[in-house]
Protein backbone atom coordinates (compact mmCIF):
# COMPACT_ATOMS: atom_id res chain seq x y z
CA UNK A 1 0.00 0.00 0.00
CA UNK A 2 1.01 3.11 -0.96
CA UNK A 3 1.89 6.28 2.08
CA UNK A 4 2.51 9.50 2.84
CA UNK A 5 4.34 10.67 5.59
CA UNK A 6 3.94 13.52 7.83
CA UNK A 7 6.83 14.37 10.01
CA UNK A 8 5.91 16.81 12.42
CA UNK A 9 9.57 18.25 12.62
CA UNK A 10 8.86 19.95 9.24
CA UNK A 11 5.36 21.57 11.03
CA UNK A 12 7.39 22.40 14.36
CA UNK A 13 10.51 21.73 15.44
CA UNK A 14 9.00 23.12 19.44
CA UNK A 15 5.75 21.71 19.66
CA UNK A 16 3.54 24.03 21.92
CA UNK A 17 0.34 24.30 23.55
CA UNK A 18 -3.16 23.04 23.23
CA UNK A 19 -4.91 26.05 21.49
CA UNK A 20 -3.80 28.60 19.03
CA UNK A 21 -4.91 31.06 21.69
CA UNK A 22 -2.51 29.77 23.45
CA UNK A 23 0.31 30.01 21.62
CA UNK A 24 3.45 32.12 21.60
CA UNK A 25 3.06 35.66 18.95
CA UNK A 26 4.10 33.88 15.63
CA UNK A 27 5.40 30.66 17.14
CA UNK A 28 2.58 29.09 15.17
CA UNK A 29 3.31 26.17 16.84
CA UNK A 30 0.07 24.26 18.86
CA UNK A 31 -1.57 21.05 18.10
CA UNK A 32 -4.80 22.87 17.23
CA UNK A 33 -2.90 24.17 14.26
CA UNK A 34 -1.19 21.18 13.38
CA UNK A 35 -4.42 19.35 13.37
CA UNK A 36 -6.33 21.90 10.98
CA UNK A 37 -3.09 22.76 8.97
CA UNK A 38 -1.40 19.63 8.29
CA UNK A 39 -2.75 15.89 10.08
CA UNK A 40 -6.71 16.67 9.46
CA UNK A 41 -6.45 17.30 5.71
CA UNK A 42 -3.90 14.53 5.05
CA UNK A 43 -5.31 12.16 6.49
CA UNK A 44 -8.41 12.98 4.41
CA UNK A 45 -6.61 12.85 1.15
CA UNK A 46 -5.03 9.29 2.55
CA UNK A 47 -8.37 8.23 3.22
CA UNK A 48 -9.56 9.15 -0.26
CA UNK A 49 -6.91 7.83 -1.88
CA UNK A 50 -6.76 4.31 -0.19
CA UNK A 51 -3.10 5.23 1.26
CA UNK A 52 -1.58 4.40 4.35
CA UNK A 53 -0.77 7.34 6.31
CA UNK A 54 2.87 7.33 8.45
CA UNK A 55 3.34 10.22 10.88
CA UNK A 56 6.76 10.64 12.07
CA UNK A 57 7.44 12.47 15.50
CA UNK A 58 11.17 12.34 15.94
CA UNK A 59 13.83 15.42 15.67
CA UNK A 60 11.06 17.77 17.46
CA UNK A 61 12.61 19.46 21.23
CA UNK A 62 9.53 17.15 22.96
CA UNK A 63 5.98 17.36 22.94
CA UNK A 64 3.75 18.68 25.86
CA UNK A 65 0.83 16.31 26.31
CA UNK A 66 -1.91 18.82 25.58
CA UNK A 67 -0.08 19.07 22.12
CA UNK A 68 -0.48 15.22 20.91
CA UNK A 69 -3.55 15.08 22.72
CA UNK A 70 -5.31 17.50 21.03
CA UNK A 71 -3.69 16.78 17.36
CA UNK A 72 -4.86 13.38 17.60
CA UNK A 73 -7.72 13.17 19.89
CA UNK A 74 -9.01 16.34 18.75
CA UNK A 75 -8.90 14.05 15.53
CA UNK A 76 -12.18 12.31 17.35
CA UNK A 77 -13.79 14.93 19.63
CA UNK A 78 -13.23 18.39 17.06
CA UNK A 79 -13.47 16.62 13.46
CA UNK A 80 -16.06 13.84 14.57
CA UNK A 81 -13.52 11.13 13.05
CA UNK A 82 -14.08 7.61 13.02
CA UNK A 83 -11.48 6.05 15.69
CA UNK A 84 -11.29 2.69 13.80
CA UNK A 85 -10.65 4.35 10.50
CA UNK A 86 -8.37 7.01 12.44
CA UNK A 87 -6.28 3.35 13.55
CA UNK A 88 -6.23 1.67 10.51
CA UNK A 89 -4.84 4.66 8.27
CA UNK A 90 -2.35 5.95 10.55
CA UNK A 91 1.19 4.22 11.55
CA UNK A 92 3.25 6.44 14.12
CA UNK A 93 6.75 6.25 14.09
CA UNK A 94 9.52 6.84 17.15
CA UNK A 95 12.94 5.69 17.53
CA UNK A 96 13.64 8.29 20.24
CA UNK A 97 10.27 8.15 22.25
CA UNK A 98 8.88 5.05 21.03
CA UNK A 99 6.61 5.46 24.40
CA UNK A 100 4.48 8.45 22.79
CA UNK A 101 2.97 5.95 20.42
CA UNK A 102 1.31 4.42 23.23
CA UNK A 103 0.49 7.93 24.41
CA UNK A 104 -0.86 8.87 21.26
CA UNK A 105 -3.04 5.72 20.94
CA UNK A 106 -4.65 6.55 24.67
CA UNK A 107 -5.97 9.68 23.12
CA UNK A 108 -7.65 7.99 20.63
CA UNK A 109 -9.24 5.64 22.64
CA UNK A 110 -9.90 8.19 25.05
CA UNK A 111 -11.57 10.70 22.76
CA UNK A 112 -13.43 7.52 20.99
CA UNK A 113 -14.86 6.45 24.62
CA UNK A 114 -15.96 9.74 25.36
CA UNK A 115 -17.63 10.49 22.36
CA UNK A 116 -20.03 7.09 22.14
CA UNK A 117 -20.45 7.84 26.33
CA UNK B 1 56.18 1.77 20.70
CA UNK B 2 55.49 0.61 23.86
CA UNK B 3 55.17 -2.50 23.25
CA UNK B 4 58.28 -2.97 21.42
CA UNK B 5 60.05 -1.57 24.52
CA UNK B 6 58.21 -4.05 26.86
CA UNK B 7 59.53 -6.57 24.75
CA UNK B 8 62.81 -5.91 24.67
CA UNK B 9 62.76 -5.22 28.57
CA UNK B 10 61.03 -9.12 28.13
CA UNK B 11 64.22 -10.39 26.18
CA UNK B 12 66.54 -8.92 28.64
CA UNK B 13 65.28 -10.04 31.65
CA UNK B 14 64.99 -13.72 30.30
CA UNK B 15 69.04 -13.04 29.08
CA UNK B 16 70.15 -12.22 32.93
CA UNK B 17 67.88 -14.87 34.48
CA UNK B 18 69.13 -17.65 32.46
CA UNK B 19 73.45 -16.00 32.49
CA UNK B 20 72.25 -15.93 36.83
CA UNK B 21 71.17 -19.48 36.87
CA UNK B 22 74.19 -20.92 34.54
CA UNK B 23 76.38 -18.62 37.13
CA UNK B 24 75.02 -20.08 40.78
CA UNK B 25 75.13 -23.78 38.88
CA UNK B 26 78.95 -23.08 38.57
CA UNK B 27 79.47 -21.78 41.99
CA UNK B 28 80.70 -25.08 43.85
CA UNK B 29 80.48 -23.44 47.40
CA UNK B 30 78.49 -20.88 48.68
CA UNK B 31 78.56 -20.11 52.49
CA UNK B 32 75.49 -21.25 54.30
CA UNK B 33 73.67 -22.20 51.16
CA UNK B 34 73.61 -25.34 50.10
CA UNK B 35 72.99 -25.94 46.24
CA UNK B 36 71.36 -28.85 44.74
CA UNK B 37 71.97 -29.83 41.16
CA UNK B 38 68.44 -32.06 41.43
CA UNK B 39 65.63 -30.26 40.70
CA UNK B 40 62.06 -30.63 42.63
CA UNK B 41 59.69 -30.92 40.13
CA UNK B 42 56.95 -30.44 42.38
CA UNK B 43 58.58 -26.86 43.33
CA UNK B 44 59.74 -25.77 39.81
CA UNK B 45 56.05 -26.32 38.46
CA UNK B 46 54.66 -24.34 42.09
CA UNK B 47 56.96 -21.52 40.53
CA UNK B 48 55.86 -21.20 37.05
CA UNK B 49 52.16 -21.46 38.30
CA UNK B 50 52.73 -18.61 40.84
CA UNK B 51 54.42 -16.87 37.99
CA UNK B 52 51.82 -17.38 35.57
CA UNK B 53 49.18 -16.58 38.21
CA UNK B 54 50.98 -13.49 38.89
CA UNK B 55 51.05 -12.32 35.33
CA UNK B 56 47.40 -13.16 35.19
CA UNK B 57 46.25 -10.76 37.77
CA UNK B 58 48.68 -7.73 37.40
CA UNK B 59 47.81 -7.77 33.59
CA UNK B 60 44.85 -9.40 32.29
CA UNK B 61 43.14 -9.29 35.17
CA UNK B 62 44.03 -5.28 36.52
CA UNK B 63 43.33 -4.13 32.51
CA UNK B 64 39.42 -5.73 32.49
CA UNK B 65 38.93 -4.35 36.08
CA UNK B 66 40.35 -0.58 34.27
CA UNK B 67 38.25 -1.24 31.38
CA UNK B 68 35.18 -2.00 33.82
CA UNK B 69 35.85 1.17 35.63
CA UNK B 70 36.21 3.33 33.24
CA UNK B 71 32.95 2.24 31.47
CA UNK B 72 30.86 2.61 34.61
CA UNK B 73 32.53 5.98 35.09
CA UNK B 74 31.63 7.60 31.64
CA UNK B 75 27.72 5.64 31.84
CA UNK B 76 27.62 6.99 35.93
CA UNK B 77 28.44 10.49 34.62
CA UNK B 78 25.50 10.32 32.01
CA UNK B 79 22.98 9.73 35.25
CA UNK B 80 24.26 12.60 37.30
CA UNK B 81 23.55 14.45 34.37
CA UNK B 82 19.78 13.56 33.81
CA UNK B 83 19.76 14.30 37.99
CA UNK B 84 20.94 17.48 37.93
CA UNK B 85 18.71 18.31 34.40
CA UNK B 86 15.54 17.23 36.88
CA UNK B 87 16.96 19.14 39.79
CA UNK B 88 17.49 22.83 38.29
CA UNK B 89 14.30 21.94 36.01
CA UNK B 90 12.57 21.58 39.68
CA UNK B 91 14.23 25.01 40.65
CA UNK B 92 12.70 26.62 37.71
CA UNK B 93 8.94 24.64 38.51
CA UNK B 94 9.01 25.64 42.45
CA UNK B 95 8.31 29.27 40.73
CA UNK B 96 4.94 28.22 39.98
CA UNK B 97 5.36 29.49 36.53
CA UNK B 98 7.33 27.23 33.88
CA UNK B 99 7.48 27.40 29.80
CA UNK B 100 5.33 24.63 28.31
CA UNK B 101 8.10 24.21 25.36
CA UNK B 102 10.67 23.91 28.26
CA UNK B 103 9.10 21.34 30.38
CA UNK B 104 8.35 19.29 27.78
CA UNK B 105 12.00 19.59 26.04
CA UNK B 106 13.52 18.54 29.70
CA UNK B 107 10.88 15.24 29.82
CA UNK B 108 12.56 14.48 26.28
CA UNK B 109 16.14 14.81 27.43
CA UNK B 110 15.49 12.55 30.58
CA UNK B 111 13.72 10.04 28.56
CA UNK B 112 16.47 9.98 25.58
CA UNK B 113 18.98 9.80 28.32
CA UNK B 114 17.58 6.69 29.66
CA UNK B 115 17.44 5.20 26.81
CA UNK B 116 20.90 6.43 25.66
CA UNK B 117 22.69 4.47 29.13
CA UNK B 118 21.08 1.51 28.27
CA UNK B 119 22.42 1.08 24.61
CA UNK B 120 26.17 2.00 26.57
CA UNK B 121 25.09 -0.90 29.13
CA UNK B 122 24.53 -3.21 26.50
CA UNK B 123 27.44 -1.98 24.60
CA UNK B 124 29.76 -2.20 27.76
CA UNK B 125 27.87 -6.05 27.80
CA UNK B 126 26.88 -4.22 31.36
CA UNK B 127 23.62 -6.14 32.81
CA UNK B 128 21.01 -3.41 33.38
CA UNK B 129 17.25 -3.88 35.00
CA UNK B 130 14.07 -3.43 33.13
CA UNK B 131 12.01 -2.38 36.18
CA UNK B 132 14.44 0.75 36.99
CA UNK B 133 14.21 1.65 33.46
CA UNK B 134 10.84 1.33 33.78
CA UNK B 135 10.40 3.05 36.83
CA UNK B 136 12.24 6.45 35.88
CA UNK B 137 10.72 6.40 32.48
CA UNK B 138 6.76 5.87 34.60
CA UNK B 139 7.86 8.92 36.56
CA UNK B 140 9.09 11.40 33.80
CA UNK B 141 5.79 10.70 31.63
CA UNK B 142 3.86 11.08 34.45
CA UNK B 143 5.48 14.62 36.02
CA UNK B 144 5.60 15.52 32.38
CA UNK B 145 1.31 15.04 32.02
CA UNK B 146 0.99 17.25 35.34
CA UNK B 147 2.98 19.83 33.73
CA UNK B 148 2.08 20.13 30.15
CA UNK B 149 -1.55 18.01 30.11
CA UNK B 150 -3.27 21.79 29.79
CA UNK B 151 -7.15 21.80 30.12
CA UNK B 152 -9.29 22.17 27.05
CA UNK B 153 -11.68 23.88 26.52
CA UNK B 154 -15.32 23.16 28.40
CA UNK B 155 -13.45 20.94 30.62
CA UNK B 156 -14.62 21.59 33.77
CA UNK B 157 -11.38 18.95 35.33
CA UNK B 158 -7.77 20.33 35.39
CA UNK B 159 -7.93 23.79 36.29
CA UNK B 160 -4.62 23.39 38.09
CA UNK B 161 -2.87 24.61 35.17
CA UNK B 162 -3.41 27.52 33.10
CA UNK B 163 -1.73 28.40 29.93
CA UNK B 164 -0.86 31.40 28.63
CA UNK B 165 1.80 33.01 25.94
CA UNK B 166 3.14 29.51 26.03
CA UNK B 167 3.88 30.26 30.01
CA UNK B 168 2.16 27.56 32.47
CA UNK B 169 0.99 28.61 35.78
CA UNK B 170 0.87 25.87 38.35
CA UNK B 171 -2.01 25.90 41.35
CA UNK B 172 -0.33 25.25 44.66
CA UNK B 173 -2.04 22.14 44.90
CA UNK B 174 -0.70 21.06 41.66
CA UNK B 175 2.65 22.00 43.01
CA UNK B 176 2.60 18.95 45.69
CA UNK B 177 1.75 16.35 42.91
CA UNK B 178 4.58 17.50 41.00
CA UNK B 179 7.43 17.52 43.93
CA UNK B 180 6.01 14.18 44.94
CA UNK B 181 6.34 13.07 41.51
CA UNK B 182 10.00 14.77 41.20
CA UNK B 183 11.26 13.26 44.63
CA UNK B 184 9.95 10.07 43.23
CA UNK B 185 11.94 10.83 39.93
CA UNK B 186 15.22 11.41 41.38
CA UNK B 187 14.87 8.43 44.26
CA UNK B 188 14.71 6.19 40.84
CA UNK B 189 17.32 7.90 39.35
CA UNK B 190 19.79 7.21 42.50
CA UNK B 191 18.55 3.66 42.90
CA UNK B 192 20.03 3.48 38.91
CA UNK B 193 23.10 4.92 39.51
CA UNK B 194 23.82 2.22 42.61
CA UNK B 195 22.57 -0.73 40.05
CA UNK B 196 25.33 0.22 37.76
CA UNK B 197 27.88 1.06 40.79
CA UNK B 198 26.81 -2.68 41.88
CA UNK B 199 27.84 -3.87 38.22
Amino acid sequence: MDSIVIKIRDFTKAPGPRYIKEEVRDANNSGERFRDSSLYPTLLKVITESKKLIIDLDGTEGYGTSFLEESFGGLIREKGMDYKIIKDTIELISKEEPYLIDDINKYLSDADGKSKG
Amino acid sequence: MGKAKDNVLWIVVCIITFFLGVFIANIKSLQYFVIDEKVDIVAATSIIATFIIAWYVGTILEKRNQGNRTQKELILKRTEDAFKVVEEFMIKVNTGTISLQEAASVFKRINVAVTRINEALRYAALPSDASLNTNIVTDSRALKDLLTDTPRTGSSANSSLQVQNGIVTISPDRMIEIESKCDSLKQNILFFQLFINKC
